[in-house]
């Protein structure tokens, strides 16, 4: 019994995790319709930014915010240089040759700039393990999942109650209908590859001091973003909560009681046997509505 | 016009009489395919470094009678395909030895596109299966997987004793070779083998690994993994969650590159190498003390395996009088003896050269501190 519970906690730690890698990747797609393979950069360059800010002498937990803030500008500036004029507009084929291509640049520069290997990052919490109930529980991963809790459930709120929110929602749905009634469509486009690529960044340094900070840190995580995305629709972020807890736990029992050997398996599995019933993902959008 | 006719004529005419063969000028090339981004960037950089060191003093020798060596690096990206991308490229820009072998499942795959065309030398990668081929021009510096893991084995098992060992590895070609030789080793104890976690290289957590393997309660945790950022990840985790009463990591895979990220979580974690700087003398002392002034950085196993490639290869060549009659070669490299810093090498009919010694460690802060030696002859 004792190993079930355990095993529950390490599933939905693990969850919360993954589903703050997938949201950006789905407000990405959902809004731009970009298949971003750049994703796992931004994560290694969020890695890096508050390992840089902590060299300059910041805390940790003082560094994130600002680590987030440098992302977000890298981000902006990818955005109105490269994907503004090449890729809105453009079909999903060309963001992956773009994005793919954006991705080994980012890599080859910070080798170049922070060397090949793995950079320790520090967090107050350490390698802290919290006793509860006799459960074991990592305080860095539990920061992990209330920090991914409370941003996705400000970024949800925030996508619902406010103008902004809606107006990448409208965007998301219909660009053209958007742009007619007003919104501004570039502004909302930039927000949201911005939004995006900063919530791959804030993951990158959450999981930095778990995983250390490398060039290619983000590669692995950025795969098992897809199942999540795609198991839960692409472009829906609810799904990306729900794919990231069902892979999360999924992972955790498979590991535990069955195989390690095929977890890594498990997860596109999932995605086969749910995009055979569910085509469009567990909470994903009817093709009928994109276009 | 008339100028060039006169140059030509003379180089040509200064050749003949100093008795240079007209190829005197061309430099030798070596394609060195090395991880130079990816996971394991970092075996590449430690490479790299010692492969510069020792042209520059194979250049400075004079060997091949004048010749200059020239490495050309190929980016392997610790991937089979790009491995095989990379070794297809030097072959075709000339290389007439390819360096190649910092992961046993890569070199695997690169050693079919080099068999019975070009010599290759794997300075790191451990696998018995990569020599077992008899490809007549491969060859192999470290020590295969079994040599060392029948020795570290045999010090965990006889030395540690351990009663039940849980075991966790990358499910690779070279932790294959350790689970193989791990389970034969202990046929004949009363030694236990608990649990085996065998991962994919895409795990991105250890957590639900490592609960499965305490709930087996074993007394030592055996993990084999040769990726530096993962190795940390997981002691990291282990520690996490309390640590075992026994542990051990697999040989000649624990550099500074990982022990520095797991900040302290492996400490005390035993393994084993070729290669230790902790009381080195003659000849390692110099290495050591030569690359640490070169390259302001601290040599490591990697180090010494590619800079040996590199003076061994153009030491047979030398002999043999030849950079491309790849028989003579072998044959020079397998019937004689090549000083390094680590002793007298020989290479055998498989092409393994064994190390002198072999030396069992310990973590100790940012290192490795020397707990026991084995003469592996």
């Amino acid at each position: 019994m004792d190993l079930f519970v355990q095993t529950i906690i390490n599933g939905l730690i693990l969850g919360a995790g993954y589903a703050l890698v997938a949201v950006g990747l789905t407000v990405i797609f959902g809004t731009l319709h970009i298949v971003n393979f750049a994703h796992g950069a931004f994560f290694a360059l969020g890695a890096y930014a508050v390992l840089m800010l902590q060299n300059l002498g910041l805390n940790y937990l003082v560094a994130v915010p600002f680590a987030v803030l440098a992302v977000a500008t890298v981000g902006y500036l990818v955005e109105i240089t490269i994907v503004r004029r090449a890729l809105y507009d453009r079909g999903e084929y060309g963001s992956i040759i773009i994005t793919f291509a954006l991705a080994q640049a980012i890599v080859a520069a910070t080798i170049l700039i922070m060397g090949p290997d793995p950079l320790p990052v520090r967090s107050p919490f350490g390698q802290t393990a919290i006793s509860l109930f006799g459960f074991f529980l990592s305080a860095q991963r539990v920061f992990i999942a209330a920090t991914s809790v409370v941003v996705l459930a400000a970024f949800a709120w925030w996508l619902k109650y406010t103008v902004r929110g809606q107006q990448i929602l409208a965007v998301s749905q219909n660009p053209k209908g958007a742009l007619y009634s007003g919104i501004n469509v570039p502004l909302i486009r930039s927000l949201s590859f911005v939004l995006g690529v900063a919530a791959a960044g804030l993951a990158g340094m959450l999981l930095a001091p778990l995983i250390s900070a490398f060039p290619t840190m983000g590669d692995a995580n950025v795969i098992v973003a897809f199942t999540v995305v795609i198991l839960g629709g692409l472009g829906s972020i609810s799904g990306a909560m729900l794919g990231a807890l069902v892979i999360g736990l999924s992972n955790a029992f498979f590991e535990t009681y069955v195989s390690v050997s095929w977890t890594s398996a498990l997860g596109w599995v999932l995605v086969i046997l749910v995009l055979l019933f569910w085509p469009q993902g567990l909470m994903g959008r009817t093709q009928i509505n994109r276009h | 016009m008339r100028f060039k006719i006169l140059a030509t004529s003379v180089v040509a005419a200064s050749a003949l009489f100093c008795g240079i063969p007209a190829q005197a000028q061309e430099p030798v090339k070596f394609g060195v395919v090395i991880p130079l981004t990816g996971p394991t960037a970092g075996y590449g950089k430690d490479c790299r470094m010692a492969a510069d060191m020792a042209v520059e003093e194979m250049n400075a020798s004079g060997i091949l009678g004048g010749r200059k060596i020239e490495l050309m690096y190929e980016d392997e990206k610790g991937t089979p395909q790009d491995g095989v991308a990379a070794v297809q490229k030097a072959m075709q820009n000339g290389a007439k030895a390819i360096i190649a072998g910092m992961n046993s499942s890569i070199t695997l795959a690169e050693s079919a596109i080099t068999k019975n065309k070009v010599l290759h030398v794997n300075p790191g990668a451990q696998a018995d299966a990569i020599t077992n081929q008899g490809s007549p021009y491969l060859f192999q510096i470290n020590n295969t997987s079994t040599t060392n893991s029948t020795i570290f084995h045999k010090y965990l098992i006889e030395q540690m004793k351990p009663k039940t060992i849980a075991y966790m590895g990358e499910n690779t070609e070279f932790n294959k070779a350790v689970l193989d030789n791990l389970k034969k080793m202990l046929e004949s104890t009363d030694v236990k083998l608990v649990e085996v976690a065998n991962f994919e290289g895409t795990t991105t957590d250890f957590t639900s690994i490592i609960t499965r393997l305490k709930a087996a309660n074993p007394e030592m945790i055996y993990v084999v993994d040769a990726y530096p950022a993962r190795t940390a990840q997981i002691w990291k985790q282990i520690r996490q969650q309390g640590g075992f009463p026994m542990e051990a990591h697999a040989t000649g895979t624990v550099q500074a590159s990982a022990i520095r990220p797991a900040e302290g979580a492996m400490e005390g974690v035993v393994t084993g190498d070729i290669f230790i700087a902790e009381g080195a003398q003659g000849d390692m002392a110099a290495f050591i003390e030569k690359f640490r002034e070169r390259n302001k950085e601290e040599p490591n196993k990697v180090s010494l395996v590619c800079y040996e490639a590199v003076k061994v290869i153009a030491g047979a060549m030398d002999k043999a009088g030849t950079d491309s009659d790849y028989d003579k070669i072998a044959e020079t490299l397998r019937g004689n003896s090549w000083t390094t810093p680590r002793g007298t090498l020989t290479f055998d009919e498989k092409g393994r050269a064994k190390a002198p010694n072999f030396y069992i460690h310990v973590v100790k802060g940012d290192g490795v501190a020397l707990r026991d030696t084995f003469n592996v002859n």
